[in-house]
């Protein structure tokens, strides 16, 4: 009886999981299998597993769209935008956690405050800063202003914590300067911190709409996101040419998540936690 | 010595502070005081007004309706997608060979771009292609217009806000639940307490301090939504899913009312901060 009881548990349990599996799921599959569908029968009963693969939906939608160009622009933009969050973050952490310096506390503590500043707040004015620049319609715009995070210095600050004095001692001794300290003692050691930085920025960046929305008009210029939104406006319920699209935008935050999602996950629980 | 010390400290941090100051610091102080005008981002004199915006966003209808809007939006995505979240983290708690699948599946709408993801939803509520109505048709219902019909378009809305943040709540409450003390849960079923009791004396108030974070977190995350909403609905039909940061990039971008989009921004920024200062308050209370 306990045997049945359990088992019939374990039974309900899983069928739960796997209804709720289909429902998250679903836009996916959806996704997918309109895509490959033939445009003849994108109204015809629908069916949830991909039956036709028609891959000419692809080729047509690559050749009315610049896909091509726009993950270029995105994959510049995202690599910039990441690779600055690190340097400066990195950085910043180290001398948080190893300097002390008048004012360390104060501008510790209006670094955190910017966490609470909403996004929408901050675009009108920085539009007008981007324009008096003369960055307007660059990615110079779209990278530059992300290039600091105060996510990323808290997150390696925890990190660089936990790294024994010693290993920078021993360095300076035998000659290293501070920046050949931090990049070849400490950042290695702080690998997985690095990661997670890193992978946040990237799929934070590389999934932007807003900003690149109000800054960029050159379509050449646009990043995936933004050439996505341009080719539903443009092919409104052409469903089979739309859904190309989007598994085409999708697929390399997708793929990246995938082979990075232990560090990833590791990351956001580390923070929640230790909050 | 000191000094030098000093010296190299304020080096490493001046890039960070250099864009802080740049892109964070200046425009915050030109939104403050852009706000107290009337400016509409051509003429060279910025008329001073004082407080006219904010008094005239209390009598602004199309504002309050996105006030409400926004607020309705918030609340139930945050509190939804909060429920869900603790719910998959517990039931795939312990549950070692097909957690990472599930917990994979869960995960992905969170990376996923949301304007990609709002394309696709949008085809999912279309009243007649999409599966949703497909399969109400199949048992004998008609499905609402959804998107194009005022009465449901906050909700397709909202359920997208919901699909998108319920991994994430899922993994701070994963997180959350490995890292309560096993001594408690012995001491509890030694007192014979099991299952539901279990979970409603033991394991939701150790989890406070995470619930917490993760319904403040998802307040600032969901009353600043735009891109889904966007490209789905764009604040139609009737302004029924008009939240403020369309309210805020319609006045600043399209009708240039720069002055009063500022102001609007700042009506964020109080919601944010009343948010976080809740979160001081709890953990206040939490550590004594």
């Amino acid at each position: 009886m306990k045997r049945l009881l359990s088992w019939s548990k374990w039974l309900s349990e899983h069928l739960l999981l796997i209804a709720l599996a289909i429902v998250v799921g679903l836009p996916f599959l959806w996704m997918i299998t309109t895509s490959l569908k033939p445009p003849r029968l994108a109204f015809s009963a629908p069916y949830l597993i991909p039956t036709h693969f028609y891959w000419q939906n692809f080729t047509e939608a690559w050749k009315e769209a610049p896909f091509g160009r726009y993950y270029l622009n995105s994959i510049i933009v995202a690599l910039a935008v990441t690779i600055g969050q690190v340097v400066t973050s990195a950085i910043a952490a180290y001398a948080f956690d190893r300097y002390e310096f008048p004012l360390k506390r104060t501008l510790w503590f209006t670094l955190l405050a910017t966490l609470m500043i909403p996004l929408p707040l901050l675009i009108i004015p920085t539009y007008q800063v981007i324009e008096r620049l003369g960055w307007g319609d660059s990615f110079a715009a779209l990278i530059i202003p992300r290039c600091w995070t105060a996510f990323g210095i808290l997150l390696l600050r925890q990190f660089f914590h936990s790294i024994p004095r010693d290993f920078d001692d021993a360095a300076r001794i035998d000659g290293a300067g501070i920046l050949r300290v931090i990049w070849q003692v400490i950042v290695p050691i702080a690998r997985p911190a690095i990661a997670t930085l890193a992978l946040f920025a990237f799929l934070f960046a590389w999934n932007d709409f807003l900003w690149p929305l109000i800054v960029l008009n050159s379509p050449e210029k646009f990043t995936v996101p933004l050439g996505v939104a341009n080719f539903s406006g443009k092919y409104g319920t052409r469903w089979t040419l739309l859904m190309a699209s989007t598994v085409t935008a999708t697929l390399p935050a997708v793929l990246v998540f995938l082979a990075m999602q232990k560090s990833l996950i590791r990351g956001l629980a580390s923070g929640g936690v230790n909050e | 010595m000191r000094s030098r010390q000093a010296r190299t400290a304020y080096l490493l941090i001046a890039p960070v502070f250099l864009l802080f100051l740049a892109f964070t610091v200046y425009p915050l102080l030109w939104s403050a005081q852009i706000s107290l005008t009337s400016w509409d981002g051509l003429n060279a004199v910025k008329k001073f007004v004082g407080l006219q915006n904010y008094s005239h966003l209390l009598r602004d209808p199309e504002f309050l309706q996105s006030f409400r809007v926004t607020v309705i939006y918030s609340v139930s995505v945050t509190l939804i997608s909060t429920v869900l979240g603790f719910g998959l983290a517990f039931l795939l708690q312990r549950r070692h060979r097909s957690a990472a699948f599930y917990r994979t599946v869960f995960f992905s709408p969170v990376v996923t771009a949301t304007v990609a993801a709002a394309v696709v939803w949008q085809l999912i509520f279309d009243p007649f292609a999409g599966p949703i109505n497909v399969g109400l048709r199949a048992i004998g219902i008609a499905g609402p217009g959804w998107l194009g019909d005022p009465h449901w378009a906050l909700v397709a809305v909202s359920i997208v806000g919901i699909w998108k943040r319920i991994g994430f709540a899922m993994v701070i409450f994963s997180a959350g639940l490995s890292s309560l003390p096993t001594s408690c849960f012995e001491a509890a079923a030694l007192d014979g307490a099991t299952g539901w009791r279990l979970m409603r004396y033991i394991t939701i108030p150790l989890l406070r301090p995470i619930t917490a974070l993760v319904l403040i977190t998802g307040l600032i995350d969901s009353v600043q939504v735009f891109d889904h909403i966007f490209i789905m609905t764009n604040g139609g039909p009737l302004g029924s899913t008009n939240v403020l940061s369309l309210y805020l990039y319609n006045q600043g971008f399209k009708i240039f009312h720069l002055g009063y989009a500022s102001a609007v921004g700042w009506v964020l920024f109080g919601i944010v901060l009343a948010a976080t200062i809740m979160q001081w308050q709890f953990k206040k209370g939490t550590e004594k």
